[in-house]
């Protein structure tokens, strides 16, 4: 029992998350600066890789300061709730030494994920400035049309996976096995192939990767959902889009990627865990790139785009994945 | 390899568990430590003030769901054009259309269980 929580608490969760979220934030300014002929992060700690968490504590060290027509207590709890999921999520992979795992806890794996976008829009709802409502009106449009294609795209891996290699819709045992799931058959391939598309658009629109970045908008609607945030609060919010940054594509590693291919995870556990964060950095480092010399939709323009092609190729791939 | 109603009730469980150490050590614990020393009142903290002016909450209301509303209309204007002219309107309140497809899911289910 006590190791599920210690799991959940050091690694793969809460702490794991926090030093990978202090280390890809120092890789995801050093790809900004050298893509806008900067240096990066360079002062803090050696090769300035401690300036995030500098910066993190600098947030959370601030005065806590909420308008008076804010809601004061809720947006702290609903924020500290969201990190928890994202954090308990882990427990479910292979990274965990003792997993968690069931039939069906794909279920799960959605739920937890999404109680991280419904913690950023409640945090947004909780403020009454104009430019945070437009911000969570935009924020509800995004997550209306990407949700529905990351979620149809992410069951593809499973639902191939159950079919063929009795993976009964669990995260854990589709991640043993997604490294064979390109090759089991041509509709297989087809319907991995659309759905890692298909998926890897959706997840950037989740993670609100550029050109998906019109609910926050800096300079457009000043900062759009988190305009009234500052200090905790806005470290708190910083948090969990960062730590969705860390989770989401780390599944998108497991379910599309092989997983720890080539290596069998449950035979050299640790050489395992480092291929699959190998494999989580390229796919993050592709992320950062693709977010600094993106432009920026409108919010019509990203949604015709994310109901145009990522919806329709992710539940063509699920129809497919079904037949 | 636990029943999916246990594993639910365990990742709920650390969710909360990861959830309260986060608020705790992040927001209760450092705050008593520093930053709650350092709190000055002062009412324009608590006003909301954009260029300059002080806005009362009346002036601020933004109906998110009209935001909402909006970006979908100019997302599917021809969509969004036929539910307000009432072409959807008339397809919903029309029984024999709902029948049809109820027939047409009862015959799916009854090929499907290997009925016909």
């Amino acid at each position: 029992m006590f190791e599920y929580i210690i799991e959940s608490l050091v690694y793969p969760g809460l702490v794991f998350v926090i030093v990978m979220i202090i280390f890809t934030q120092w890789l995801h300014r050093k790809i900004t600066g050298r893509i806008q002929y900067r240096r990066g992060p360079t002062y803090v700690g050696p090769f300035g890789l401690l300036q995030p968490f500098a910066d993190f504590m600098k947030l959370l060290l601030k005065e806590d300061v909420v308008s008076k027509y804010s809601v004061k207590f809720l947006p702290l709890i609903i924020a500290s709730l969201g990190i928890g999921s994202l954090a308990a999520l882990l427990v479910m992979t292979p990274l965990a030494f003792k997993p968690l795992y069931s039939g069906y806890d794909v279920i799960v794996f959605f739920y937890l994920a999404l109680w991280a976008s419904i913690a950023v829009l409640l945090m947004g709802l909780a403020t009454p400035n104009p430019y945070t409502s437009l911000g969570v009106g935009r924020y509800m449009a995004l997550i209306v049309g990407s949700e529905p294609a990351f979620i149809a795209s992410f069951l593809v891996p499973v639902i191939i996976a159950s079919k063929e290699y009795s993976a009964s819709y669990s995260i854990y045992l589709t991640s043993l096995v997604s490294d064979k799931l390109w090759t089991v058959d041509v509709s297989s391939f087809i319907a991995m192939v659309i759905a890692a598309i298909a998926g890897f658009l959706a997840l950037m629109a989740v993670l609100e990767i550029k050109p998906f970045d019109f609910p926050e908008a800096e300079g457009e609607i000043y900062w759009g959902l988190f305009t009234e945030y500052g200090g905790p609060r806005l470290a708190f919010i910083f948090f969990i889009l960062f730590a969705e940054r860390i989770v989401l594509p780390l599944i998108y590693v497991l379910l599309f990627l092989g997983g720890s291919w080539p290596v069998m995870i449950s035979q050299n556990y640790i050489l395992g865990v480092v291929v699959i964060l190998i494999k989580y950095l390229l796919v993050f480092t592709v992320l950062s790139i693709i977010d600094n010399v993106m432009p920026r939709f409108t919010p019509t323009q990203a949604l015709r785009f994310l109901w145009k092609y990522p919806m329709v190729l992710s539940f063509f791939a699920l129809i497919v994945s079904l037949i | 390899m636990f029943d999916l109603y246990t594993i639910i009730m365990w990742l709920t469980g650390l969710m909360v568990v990861n959830g309260v150490v986060i608020y705790v050590l992040f927001y209760e614990l450092l705050g008593r430590m520093y930053w709650k020393k350092l709190v000055s009142p002062s009412r324009i903290k608590e006003d909301v003030v954009m260029c300059g002016l002080e806005y009362s909450e009346e002036t601020l209301s933004v109906p998110v769901s009209r935001v909402f509303m909006d970006i979908i209309k100019r997302s599917f204007p021809r969509a969004s054009r036929i539910i307000e002219e009432g072409g959807g309107t008339s397809l919903l309140n029309n029984w024999f259309a709902w029948m049809l497809i109820l027939l047409a899911v009862l015959l799916v289910i009854l090929v499907v269980a290997g009925w016909i």
